[in-house]
């Protein structure tokens, strides 16, 4: 899975990001006092004025010190029963006929059926809560006030930051309900959409190439049964049998099955049993990677070898440069049996050579203090497939002795650490023991063939931790929708704290679509996105006028582009507080990827959304509090 | 005489002047308005149509901001939040959650008050039986009447045992039997030691129970006092008496006549038409069927 921004690590990003919001709020919170303190002294006279402005910080702080849960409990149950009366459930009902009539458009056949599926389920849900979660909290408040019904609740002692906040809860939870039910529905129904066996028929499908009698006197990997198994969801399986009795059924479509041989009366039959590891969740432990250079330098990239995306750096076939990961936290809890790697590793080739022979490599574990090299594990590669490789716990020779050819320079270089001559010497090497230090230990990846090149970027290694729960990973797929859904309903209550509701509806509507391409929106803002800024790629637009020519020397287009500068200005701002909904496909596409969902990226993203959703409801609270209720 | 202590409410130049979008001056709804409405009375505000009397009660509550002028109400400006505690609101209309049956409007709004839940439940119970709506309490409030709702709403006003209440047009939409009972409640509230706002164009309203009226007209305050003096027309004189004798009846009238004043008029006293119908309904209740004035008709 490529991330093109990483996340961090929870404890290292929240410091700066907490800060930078801080200031932020703090900013707009001054900003705001400044002004309306201004706007006060003008419109009422200084003495007059003050006494308004002295006595809405004392009623703010009142608000802050009687906040009651209570309260703000009976709005949000307010606010569940009207959406539940308002008949939110019939979303619901559309969700799932939408899933019922999926069914017989996605096609169970592709290549990735997982992904396809779990693509759709997690698209339709977000287009569907998100749709939900704008209706409801756009239209909620105004309509209290188009009823008047606000009067009743405003005359009681509720505060504006308790119907604020109980809109915002009460609707969320809604949300909530909705999303789980549709997540638990949407599993069942990926998890139908996968499920299929094969057929294997003995003497049909399976050819058994030898008598029971010889198969007891052959080595035992050769194959004494081979054959594909039926068509079934557009794909069959290979399968072979082995003269030690083990039987393997081959991937296909990233999923294979159990299969079991039953002999009754010497007629054999296999039997293939529901696909395996179509849906997984895989827990990867990254590693930070570096660079090690011919002259054993080592830095954050390696070779640029001229594609225009840097997202992976490169080392060169058969020279002594190297791409090493550092792991930490590496345990024997953890990983019991030894280090499960995979990796999926870019090749570029400068020479076609022979296109079907797969570039060679070389793949072991290093001691990052004493420099104890384990022997080395070889391995084909191709283009962006995943190979996973084993470290045993055990191992059995250490390149104490450095191979010439792969570390032959470790002696030269100061920079490079070499193994000390008073290593013991022992025949066998246990994993934590030797080569781990500390919980840390190095992966180092070189390439065999000379003047070809491997690739990677950090994430592109890792060990496979154990994996987690498929279903809940599932279910935690749907955090990502949870949370633009949170974020959402904060923009919505707060724009429907002062705006009638189709018009807080269009202002909400209007966010989540610059939240969806917040990218375009800030080349928009920032006069950098092709046709120039909002005003000239109109005047581009109805004058039928090419994207690339430059407009002619006009006062009409020296004008459009005056106002393209003061609407930049303004975007710009837009663009400070637009949320990057789609940052939170993240979770559906290690969901679809078959990756668990790492704790650490969860708890970065409820913290941003809480981000968004604490200043959206201060902001509607501030507005909601001074609202004129009985105007109009 | 009510000392400083007793002025519960007080209104100091009040002055409301609606503005559209743009600042413009569209009405002067409320002009100067001072006013002390003082602990345990009936003060009752009189005017026709758009003189004023539901702006007055909004600036009251802080649901309008004053353009000048100030508001007092139970020792604490009109937008703390904290005075509502102790106030019951029923507005012009009223204006309630229609997905809600009568039971769940109460529970709700009673929980926007620190109120124990027990005590809470029954509260509920108790209003819902006061204002007749027990039969239909089960019932989303988007299928009653318009009566029904105003019954509920004063029910919803009185969810907190309030201390002031304030009461815009209580009377509006209910039927004679519906505006008797307001009336007797809003004299109960008043033994309870309540004090009472309301307003109402209705001069029989106000008469009946109010202490003191306030008469607005076209946003100012014309006439301040008690009913009696505000309704005493101090030329005339009414003597209702029974049983009198066509004679003394004809040396009355010479009286009258030597007295060289004008006999206005002389009859049988009549029962308000609110009096009749609430006896009707009331006899009937004891004894079903149609009943004539003058004997019953057989069923
Ligand atoms: N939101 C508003 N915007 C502009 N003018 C208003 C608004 N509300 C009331 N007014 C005006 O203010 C004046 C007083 O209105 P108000 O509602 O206080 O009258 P009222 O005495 O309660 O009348 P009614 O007996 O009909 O209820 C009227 O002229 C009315 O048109
Ligand atoms: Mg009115």
């Amino acid at each position: 899975m490529i991330l093109e921004h990483p996340i961090p690590p929870f404890f290292e990003w929240i410091g700066r990001a907490a800060l930078n919001w801080a200031l932020a709020v703090v900013a707009v919170a001054a900003l705001t006092t400044v002004v309306s303190y201004v706007f006060l002294m003008l419109r009422n006279g200084s003495k007059q004025g003050f006494k308004i402005f002295r006595s809405g910080i004392v009623e703010a702080f009142k608000d802050v010190k009687l906040f009651s849960w209570r309260r703000c409990g009976a709005m949000a149950l307010l606010a569940i029963r009207e959406s539940i009366r308002k008949k939110v459930v019939v979303i619901c009902v559309v969700f799932m006929i939408l899933l019922m009539f999926a069914g017989w458009f996605l096609d169970p056949g592709s290549k990735d059926p997982a992904r396809l599926c779990a693509s759709f389920v997690y698209q339709a849900t977000t287009y569907l809560v998100l749709l939900l979660a704008l209706f409801l909290s756009s239209l909620s408040l105004p309509a209290d006030f188009k009823t008047k019904t606000i009067y009743t609740i405003v005359t009681k002692p509720v505060r504006s930051s308790e119907i604020v906040l109980g809109r915002i809860l009460g609707i969320g939870a809604i949300g909530t309900g909705v999303l789980l039910i549709m997540a638990v529905c949407s599993y069942f129904f990926v998890s139908n959409t996968l499920r299929h066996t094969h057929v294997l028929n003995v003497g049909e499908d399976i050819v058994r190439l030898y008598e029971d009698d010889e198969i007891a006197s052959l080595p035992p990997d050769t194959v004494v049964a081979s054959g594909q198994t039926r068509f079934s969801n557009g794909h069959r399986h290979q399968v072979e049998e082995y003269a030690d009795g083990s039987l393997r059924v081959f991937e296909e479509n990233k999923h294979s099955h159990s299969i079991t041989k039953e002999v009754e009366d010497k007629v054999v039959r296999y039997r293939i049993g529901e696909a395996r590891g179509a849906m997984q969740a895989k827990s990867p432990l990254y590693g930070k990677i570096k660079f090690r250079n011919a002259d054993g330098f080592e830095g954050a990239h390696g070779v640029n070898v001229g594609e225009e995306w840097a997202y992976r750096s490169y080392i060169a076939g058969a020279t002594d440069e190297a791409m090493i990961w550092t792991f930490e936290n590496i345990t024997p809890e953890a990983f019991p049996e030894g280090l499960p790697v995979e990796m999926t590793i870019s090749v570029f080739r400068t020479h076609v050579g022979n296109i079907e022979k797969p570039i060679m490599g070389a793949l072991y574990v290093r001691n990052p203090v004493t420099g104890l090299t384990a022997e080395t594990q070889t391995f084909d590669s191709e283009k962006y497939t995943t190979k996973a490789l084993f470290v045993n716990r055990k191992i059995e020779k250490s390149m104490v002795e450095p191979k010439p050819r792969l570390i032959k320079k470790l002696n030269d270089k100061e920079s490079f650490q070499a193994p000390s001559a008073d290593l013991p010497q022992k025949d066998q090497y246990d994993l934590y023991e030797d080569f781990v230090v500390d919980g840390k230990i190095e992966i180092w990846l070189q390439c065999l063939d000379s003047q070809q090149y491997f690739g990677a970027a950090g994430p592109d290694l890792y060990l496979r931790a154990a994996d987690a729960n498929v279903f809940f990973n599932f279910v935690k797929g749907y955090l990502g929708v949870w949370q633009q859904m949170m974020i959402l309903i904060a923009f919505g209550v707060l724009f429907s704290a002062f705006l009638s509701g189709p018009v807080a509806m269009a202002a909400t509507f209007g966010m989540l679509i610059a939240g969806f391409c917040k990218t375009l929106f800030l080349d928009v803002a920032h006069l950098q996105s092709l046709g120039g800024g909002p005003i000239e790629s109109f005047n581009r637009l109805i004058t039928h006028e090419n994207m690339m020519v430059d407009l002619p020397n006009t006062f009409q287009t020296h004008l459009a582009k005056a106002f393209d500068v003061v609407a930049s200005g303004f975007l710009s701002v837009i663009g400070l507080v637009v949320p990057s909904f789609s940052d939170f496909n993240y979770y559906a596409d290690c969901v679809a990827n078959g990756y668990n969902i790492p704790l650490n990226s969860i708890c970065v993203h409820l913290v941003t959304t809480l981000a968004y959703v604490a200043p959206l409801f201060i902001a509607g609270y501030v507005i909601l509090r001074n609202r004129e209720v009985a105007k109009q | 005489m009510a000392n400083e202590s007793d002025v519960i409410v007080e209104t100091k130049n009040l002055t409301k002047t609606y503005r559209d979008f743009w600042g413009r001056q569209k009405v002067r709804a409320l002009k100067a308005l001072d006013l002390e409405i003082h602990r345990g009375e009936i003060f009752g505000l009189l005017g026709p149509n758009g003189s004023g009397k539901t702006t007055t009660i909004k600036l009251l509550l802080g649901l309008l901001f004053p353009t000048s002028g100030e508001v007092n109400i139970l020792g604490r400006p009109a937008s703390d939040v904290e005075k509502n505690e102790h106030i019951g609101y029923l507005p012009e209309e009223s204006y309630l959650y229609r997905f809600l049956n009568a039971e769940e409007t109460l529970d709700f709004y009673g929980r926007l008050f620190n109120i124990p839940s027990a005590i809470r439940r029954q509260r509920v119970a108790r209003l819902i039986e006061m204002v007749g709506l027990e039969s239909s309490k089960k019932r989303q409030l988007r299928e009653y009447s318009k009566g029904m709702t105003r019954r509920i709403g004063l029910a919803q006003a009185l969810i907190n045992d309030p201390d002031l209440i304030l009461l815009d047009e209580p009377t509006s939409g209910l039927d004679p039997i519906g505006t008797r009972n307001m009336k007797d409640m809003i004299l109960r509230l008043k033994e309870q030691g309540k004090t009472i706002i309301m307003s109402s164009h209705l001069l029989g309203d106000v008469q009946d129970v109010c202490d003191r009226v306030g008469i607005l007209y076209q946003g100012e305050l014309k006439e301040l006092g008690r009913v009696e003096d505000l309704l005493k027309v101090v030329e005339e004189t009414e003597f209702r008496v029974s049983g009198l004798s066509d004679e003394a009846k004809k040396k009355i009238e010479q009286i009258v006549k030597d007295d060289k004043a004008e006999l206005v008029f002389s009859g049988n006293p009549t029962t308000s038409l609110e009096d009749l119908f609430h006896n009707i309904i009331s006899q009937s209740e004891e004894r079903p069927g149609f009943r004539v004035r003058g004997g019953d008709v057989a069923k």
